[in-house]
């Protein structure tokens, strides 16, 4: 039973990152009070908690939408109960990177829908932004609150084989994902209370409050109490529970295109009292169903005269319509230039090298080496259409390559990345799973980034696709405080013996003896 | 603070478990009493279309008028809005949406509730199934109203709900006097021997066997009964306690001034039927001008509440 680090291994044959484990076996500093429960706990106590938390999530209504011959279906959200552990020393650079990648990105959208400068000053190209099927002719000219454009933002961080932590993409449109770290947590306590009393976990649960205080913040006229909303497209829409969690966590009211109205360019809802005034809309819908007036004229989850009153500076809204712009897989490429054009920084988060098929010789060399690349659109999200060239058939790859020569600027293509991966419950044993971590970042006149994030696993063996609408399921992610030689601080247990779980199996299984999981 | 649409789904939710539920209690009854009674008194199915209000839709599906396809009509027809299936499932789509103001297990049970209906529905038509099937219709909404009872917060959300249950409930008290009742009152000489059995049947209808010999203290007769059904202010399902609920529930939502006068208008048009001095006709009659003051009522809230003004 006991995984060997072996099994971890990539296509060359060296051994993948766990994000628990050293090549070794022996637990990460960061992870040692983690490793050694899980290892006096035995597998089949572990199957014990991991169905205990199944149970919760499922009595929690913990749920996310799948589309199936044109019906929404509910799914409990898929959870494995042994969580993601990183430092919070690494922890803490992360963030700072995080913070300074969003403050750029959100110059270099301010800048886009003014004055331009970047192209003008020839380091962003002109053709590109012209190209850019998200950047929005109608916020041209616009200016809101602190310059901030792509107030939320879900950056999806993958590590590679050496454990260097990478920038895969930045979600600045409608990133989701945030209610289930938040649940995640809450469960994961339940399953390992003892480890939460005996070290610093950081907590993730002050999220929702400095939402919504950043929502606030933006209401175009000081009040002492803004009004807020959150705009989601409707009960079928795939993450319908996380709009539905994060208006309930606020206390704002969850709206629908159909209970908003724009008179003489002012916004309200429609209520039992009559018409209330709105400040500020938290929109879950993509900027074309926004506005029938402006967009999509079919659209009807938009409010016909948002953007007008948006315009007119009458209402905020978050994220501004047109932050898109800045999370085409293509801009990607640039944001290393970017935050040195616009901060005179070096960029403190790596980008994974990403090839532009628009540049001839960057496309010949994507060609070329196809069977090492991934290849994206440039503007899809949510894993569709992404082509791992290793796990490709021959004919997949001619199709790709066909595709991407008949429109070079829709794809961009980046060398396959040796995923980390980390101890997973499975059917008979515990094993290595890829993950990856999606963090969220609040900018606005301060700027904020949860600890942590959503880990996302693959759950399929050998799969790198962790999203939740194909196979991927979830853990909680545990930012550790280390102590000064690095480990994990753990309050000793002494007499403390009586308050813990004690392990199941004995109980369960008359007798059964303790495996060694890991 | 109550967005018009939640209030809505909350109101129609409201009105479809209280009719599925009345609708469910009413063919149990009905199918019990005719089984009892020789074919000569009572043999025709058609009242239940009328108590329903569904004898032009049911007319529509040119099925015959038996019993079997009067009652598949009446349960499990999808094509009938007014179907106990469709009532529930109507119920479900509406606070589908509005799951976060509910407690929790209100949406689950109300959905395991669509679901059994849905899988179990040919159980409500055959004799031997039917009542095993009605009656848990009419107990599963019974829990889910005792669910809200016991853990919903008092508030808007709360009061939409129980307006539109109030409402639904009087009207189907007023169907069950208008059609049933005045049948028996209009009764011919010959048929009064079983008369008895069918205003027990007309008060069993309604839950109201039990508390109206608690009430009167006197056997069974009928301008008692639509007395006690109509007025008793004890009795929780009679069109004066319905309204009674009613104003006590708007009267905590802002701008009821609007929707209160109908509300008297209704009281004042009970206060007016005389149930000593009233024959088969006068009483359908009289009900179905309840009806009207109750749709008028309906009307009111739909235009102070939930119409969406189109500027402002």
């Amino acid at each position: 039973m006991a995984i060997t680090t072996g099994s971890r291994e990539q296509h060359d044959g060296t051994a993948l990152w766990d994000e628990l484990l050293e090549a070794d076996g022996t637990p990460r500093p960061a992870a040692v009070a983690l490793v050694t429960r899980l290892r006096e706990l035995g597998f089949a106590e572990l199957q014990e908690r991991q169905l205990r938390a199944d149970v919760d999530i499922l009595t929690m209504g913990i749920t996310f939408t799948v589309y199936s011959d044109g019906r929404g279906i509910d799914r409990a959200w898929p959870f494995d109960v042994i969580p993601r552990v990183i430092a919070a020393s690494e922890w803490r650079r992360t963030e700072a990177g995080l913070v300074q990648r969003m403050k750029a990105l959100n110059r270099f959208i301010d800048d886009l829908y003014n004055e331009q400068e970047v192209v003008h000053d020839g380091v962003f190209p002109a053709e590109l932004l012209e190209r850019s099927v998200n950047f929005r002719p109608e916020c041209r000219g616009v200016h809101p609150a602190f310059g901030a454009w792509a107030h939320i933002c879900g950056s999806d961080l993958v590590r590679d084989a050496d454990g260097t932590l990478y920038v895969l993409e930045d979600n600045l449109r409608v990133p989701s994902g945030v209610s289930y770290v938040m649940e995640n947590r809450l469960i994961s306590k339940r399953a390992f209370a003892d480890l939460f009393e005996r070290q610093s976990i950081l907590p993730v649960d002050g999220y929702t409050s400095e939402l919504h205080k950043l929502l606030s913040s933006l209401a175009p006229e000081p009040a002492v109490s803004a009004c807020v909303v959150v705009l989601t497209p409707g009960v079928f829409n795939s993450a319908y529970f996380e709009h539905s969690y994060l208006a309930q966590q606020m206390g704002v009211e969850l709206v629908e295109g159909s209970d908003l109205l724009v008179d003489d360019d002012r916004v309200f809802m429609r209520t039992i009292s009559g018409l209330q005034r709105v400040d500020v809309i938290y929109r879950r819908v993509d900027d074309v169903f926004l506005d029938p007036e402006t967009f999509r004229p079919d659209s009807v989850l938009g409010v016909p005269g948002l953007m007008r009153a948006w315009r007119a500076g009458n209402v905020a809204i978050a994220n501004a319509p047109g932050a898109g712009v800045a999370d085409d897989k293509v801009v990607y490429a640039w944001v290393p230039d970017l935050i040195r054009y616009y901060l005179g920084e070096e960029p403190l988060l790596r980008n994974v090298p990403t090839y532009r098929c628009f540049y001839e010789d960057e496309r010949r060399h994507v060609i070329e080496n196809i069977g090492d690349m991934v290849v994206k659109p440039a503007n899809e999200s949510g894993g569709y259409g992404l082509l791992v060239g290793r796990d490709a058939t021959a004919g997949e790859l001619a199709a790709r390559i066909g595709a991407i020569e008949a429109d070079p600027r829709n794809w961009v293509a980046q060398p396959t990345l040796d995923l980390s991966t980390a101890p997973t419950i499975c059917e008979d044993e515990i094993e290595p799973r890829h993950v990856d971590l999606r963090p969220f970042v609040l900018t606005g006149r301060t700027s904020y980034v949860t600890a942590g994030g959503l880990t996302r696993v693959a759950l399929r063996k050998g799969s790198l696709v962790v999203n939740s609408s194909q196979g991927g399921g979830s853990k909680d992610t545990w930012i550790v405080e280390t102590g000064f030689d690095g480990r994990a601080d753990i309050t000793p247990v002494t007499g403390r013996a009586a308050v813990s779980d004690p392990p199941a199996t004995t109980a369960v299984d008359g007798g059964r003896q303790q495996q060694q999981v890991m | 603070m109550l967005l018009s649409r939640v209030a809505g789904n909350l109101y129609w939710a409201g009105r479809y478990l209280e009719r599925a539920e009345d609708t469910a209690r009413i063919i149990r009854s009905y199918s019990d009493t005719i089984v009892d009674l020789p074919v000569s008194v009572m043999s025709s199915w058609e009242p239940l279309l009328a108590i329903a209000g569904a004898t032009e839709a049911f007319d529509e599906v040119s099925e015959p008028a038996d019993e079997a396809s009067i009652v598949h009509f009446l349960v499990a027809e999808t094509a009938n809005p007014g179907s106990v299936l469709m009532c529930v499932s109507q119920a479900r789509e509406n606070l589908r949406s509005t799951r976060e103001v509910l407690p929790r297990e209100v949406w689950q049970t109300l959905n395991d509730l669509f679901l059994f209906a849905e899988s179990h529905r040919h159980e409500g038509v055959g004799r031997r199934s039917r009542g095993r099937f009605l009656e848990r219709i009419v107990g599963e909404s019974r829990r889910i109203d005792g669910m809200v009872m016991a853990t919903m917060n008092r508030d808007a959300a709360y009061e939409f709900l129980a307006v539109g249950q109030s409402l639904e409930r009087a009207d189907m008290t007023t169907r069950v006097l208008g059609v049933h009742a005045a049948g028996l009152m209009a009764a011919g000489e010959d048929t009064k021997t079983h008369v008895d059995v069918q205003w027990m049947s007309v008060l069993s209808s309604l839950s109201a066997l039990h508390m109206y010999h608690r009430s009167t203290r006197s056997p069974v007769a009928g301008p008692d009964v639509v007395s006690f059904l109509l007025g008793d202010p004890a009795f929780p399902r009679s069109v004066s306690s319905c309204l009674t609920r009613l104003t006590h529930r708007l009267e905590r939502l802002p701008r009821a001034d609007a929707v209160l006068p109908a509300v008297r208008a209704v009281e004042a048009e009970v206060a007016r039927v005389d149930p000593a001095d009233t024959d088969g006709k006068t009483l359908d009659h009289a009900m179905d001008g309840l009806q009207l003051a109750l749709g008028e009522v309906h009307e009111r809230i739909v235009a102070t509440y939930l119409l969406a003004p189109v500027t402002a």
